[in-house]
């Protein structure tokens, strides 16, 4: 290697060693910056902010263009921390200083983050008489970003969760990039009296496919919405989908026989569900109806089935240790002393 | 980093002595938040960002009137935290305020096994809240 060909590789390390030292300064640099700055930010509108209740003071400082985001942040910042008079306090200051005008302007720009923040803005104002914002938020429902599309929802349930319902519910049913756990969460802060109606009758009457999304929400309705609903829908389905996302909801011992029916359906997710319920709920004579599913072609059937028997009411340990010896079937057998194993029995 | 306030010059302060509170809290907005609530009441705040600070300052601070803390916190969890608490020499009946999004019932029970004195869920009223540390920090006066 000759020593030209070895110094422009020193060089170009050199020179790459650089380019890393400087990028880590200014990234540095900027981070350094952008904290002074929100620093200074909280200092200002904190006291502010978070000032007693009644005391807004008559003149506020203006709100510079460049601190518009950070000012936004913090302010949702406060509004996911704190409940009662004060969000009223927050919201009146937004309005002083015009921060619901810039939010309902950046709810056409392009950056997501900048859309999320005044999707966040406009539904912690809560101003149901703007009807332009609820138009937008309504719109925005149906966006192909799921998680702006839910933060709409989200907003709708604050301005109005009675009006925001109607809105919600379609989305809700259709969309699988929707987090189940966040928009469960949504439902709950509604209350059961708010979401029990709109979503029972929406699971009943949007096309069948759309249920299954519907029912697993069903936890948030009131048993005497959601039951007959879920008997009606379990009478009229063959949707394998939604026979299984119904039989999870049984939860009363005069279902058992309808139940019961399910326990040889073609499909194994619905055979499993069934299986499931009596555990939960199934009685001594159970024993005859489960026990053949312990020979099932599917092990997920035939695992919850020993489990099952394992948790009948009335059903010693040694009678499932003397089936598990005397089974006719060796993954029936098998399948029994597993479950005894996990049992410690 | 650590940071401590002081609410000398405070107007509206309505606490007239002085007293500490270590706040450990890893969201450093709601950190400076309980700061400026306290600070403006007349308590002098000092923030833990983490449980490995929280574990240190156990050992530095002198023993302050009321804790305020979350459960979920980097590398020391809040309860292995308050076990520490109780065992360390003078902080053994420290009145912890455990503040916090989880808001589950059994969530809230292991807290009070746990040892602590009052539990707040985020989100939270703040003079409700400020009014439960003066409360657990009078008790101590």
């Amino acid at each position: 290697m000759s020593l030209q060909l070895v110094t422009a590789a020193g060089i170009v390390i050199g020179l790459l060693y650089l380019v890393v030292v400087l990028q880590i300064f200014f990234a540095r640099l900027r981070n350094r910056i952008r904290t002074k700055r929100q620093l200074g930010l909280e200092r200002t509108w904190l006291p502010i902010l978070v000032a007693d209740t009644t005391a807004i003071p008559e003149s506020l400082p203006p709100l510079r263009q460049r601190d518009l985001i950070p000012f936004l942040t913090l302010w949702n910042q406060l509004q996911e921390s704190f409940t009662g008079e004060i969000t009223g306090h927050l919201n009146e200051v937004a309005r002083r200083i015009g921060a619901d005008v810039q939010a309902r302007r950046m709810l056409d720009q392009r950056s997501l983050r900048r859309r999320l923040l005044a999707v966040s803005t406009l539904g912690h104002l809560g101003d149901r008489g703007d009807r332009d914002s609820w138009a937008a938020l309504v719109r925005l429902t149906s966006d192909k970003d799921g998680l702006l599309s839910l933060a709409a929802a989200r907003a709708l349930t604050r301005i109005d969760a009675t009006a925001a319902m109607p809105v919600i519910l379609p989305p809700l049913s259709e969309r699988d990039d929707w987090s189940r756990n966040y928009a469960l969460a949504m439902l709950t802060d509604l209350g059961v009296d708010v979401v029990s109606r709109p979503l029972t009758d929406a699971a009943l009457h949007f096309p069948i496919e759309r249920a299954p999304r519907l029912l697993q929400y069903f936890n948030v309705a009131h048993l005497a919405d959601a039951m007959p609903v879920v008997r009606t829908l379990i009478a009229r389905t063959s949707n394998v989908e939604c026979l299984a996302a119904c039989l999870r909801l049984f939860a009363d011992v005069d279902d058992l026989d309808t139940v019961r029916d399910y326990l040889h359906h073609p499909s194994w997710q619905v055979r499993v569900q069934a299986v499931n319920v009596l555990a939960r709920l199934g009685r001594e004579e159970d024993y005859a109806f489960l026990q053949p599913l312990l020979c099932d072609s599917e092990w997920w059937v035939r695992y919850r089935t020993a489990k099952a028997l394992c948790s009948l009411p009335g059903v010693e340990m040694s009678r499932i240790r003397d089936l598990s010896q005397k089974h006719r079937d060796a993954f029936a057998r098998d399948m029994l002393v597993h479950v005894l194993a996990e049992a410690g029995a | 980093m650590a940071h401590t306030s002081t609410a000398a010059a405070t107007a509206n302060a309505t606490v007239s002595t002085l007293r500490d509170v270590l706040v450990i809290e890893d969201d450093p907005v709601v950190s400076r938040l309980v700061e400026h609530l306290l600070t403006r009441r007349g308590f002098a705040v000092h923030v833990a960002a983490d449980g490995l600070h929280a574990q240190s300052l156990l050992k530095t601070l002198p023993r302050p009137a009321v804790i305020v803390m979350d459960v979920m916190l980097p590398y020391v969890g809040g309860f292995e935290l308050i076990t520490e608490i109780r065992q360390t020499s003078g902080w053994e009946r420290v009145p912890v305020i455990m503040l916090t999004s989880k808001s589950q019932e059994r969530d809230v029970l292991r807290a009070f096994d746990a040892g602590v004195n009052d539990y707040v869920v985020k989100p939270f009223r703040p003079e409700e809240f400020v009014a439960r540390v003066r409360r657990l920090a009078d008790a101590r006066d």
